[in-house]
């Protein structure tokens, strides 16, 4: 576990939040502000929602910087079989087209099997998910930092 | 002489195949331009954010300076931003 990594429980599951991970495609405030809250601290309230509703919000998380599990562990490892399913379902999808998704406010958020090419020319790496900036203000450019938030960014699609 | 060609023929299926792998690598790319948009190329959507398929050509231009007044599309106002790397 890396020391930026953080766990917030409720008495039903445990969210965990994987920073390193995170490409701010902002689904989770954008769902949940109640429980996902960027701009308070702990920004994770677990008695902002009821758990079911926390857990179809994580899922949504394109990324997994975040990640749930049941604290009662037979129903824990239930969880666990069903995920490996989806999982190997998804890898047989290879032929699907790179999906970009506009967010509102926020960066091209892409999916896919993809290359991205530098503006020195040279490849940096295939990739399979990753944000890209549309703000002009990114400080890692060419991905998303998150700093649309700050600069108050907005789109009209 | 004419059997044995006729077998021979099924090799390509072999070579098919081979290129049929190769399709399993990335051909969509994003390529940077510097201090200008990304250009993108290949097989791709582009989905607005209510999940709205956006209809476009196979190679888009898209805005990264946060300027254009046709998002998500590069109009060159990165040249009036000076859009910086």
């Amino acid at each position: 576990m890396n020391s930026n990594d953080r766990e917030y429980s409720n008495k039903d599951i445990t969210v965990f939040w994987y920073p390193s991970k995170c490409i701010h495609a902002t689904t989770c405030y954008r769902e949940l502000i109640e429980v996902f809250n960027p701009r308070k601290r702990p920004w994770v309230n677990m008695d902002g929602a009821p758990t079911e509703r926390i857990i179809e919000v994580v899922d949504k998380c394109p990324t997994q910087a975040l990640a749930w599990k049941w604290n009662d562990e037979a129903r824990e490892a239930e969880h666990q079989l069903n995920t490996a399913h989806v999982t190997s379902e998804e890898s047989i999808a290879q032929t699907k087209p790179v999906e970009i998704k506009l967010m509102k406010d926020g960066p091209l958020v892409v999916s896919g099997k993809f290359k991205v090419i530098g503006s020195n020319g040279v490849e940096i790496k295939s990739m399979s998910m990753t944000s890209f900036c549309r703000c002009g203000a990114s400080n890692s450019m060419p991905f998303c930092d998150g700093t649309h938030r700050k600069t108050e960014f907005r789109t009209t699609r | 002489m004419e059997h044995t060609v006729k077998q021979n023929s099924e090799q390509p299926d072999k070579r098919t195949k081979m290129s049929n792998t190769n399709k399993n690598e990335p051909v969509t790319e994003f390529t940077i331009i510097p201090n200008g948009p990304i250009k993108v190329t290949g097989n791709f959507i582009i989905k607005d954010a209510k999940d709205q398929v956006i209809e476009t050509d196979c190679e888009v231009l898209l805005c990264r300076c946060g300027a254009t007044s046709n998002q998500p599309f590069c109009d060159r106002s990165h040249i009036k931003v000076g859009l910086l790397d």
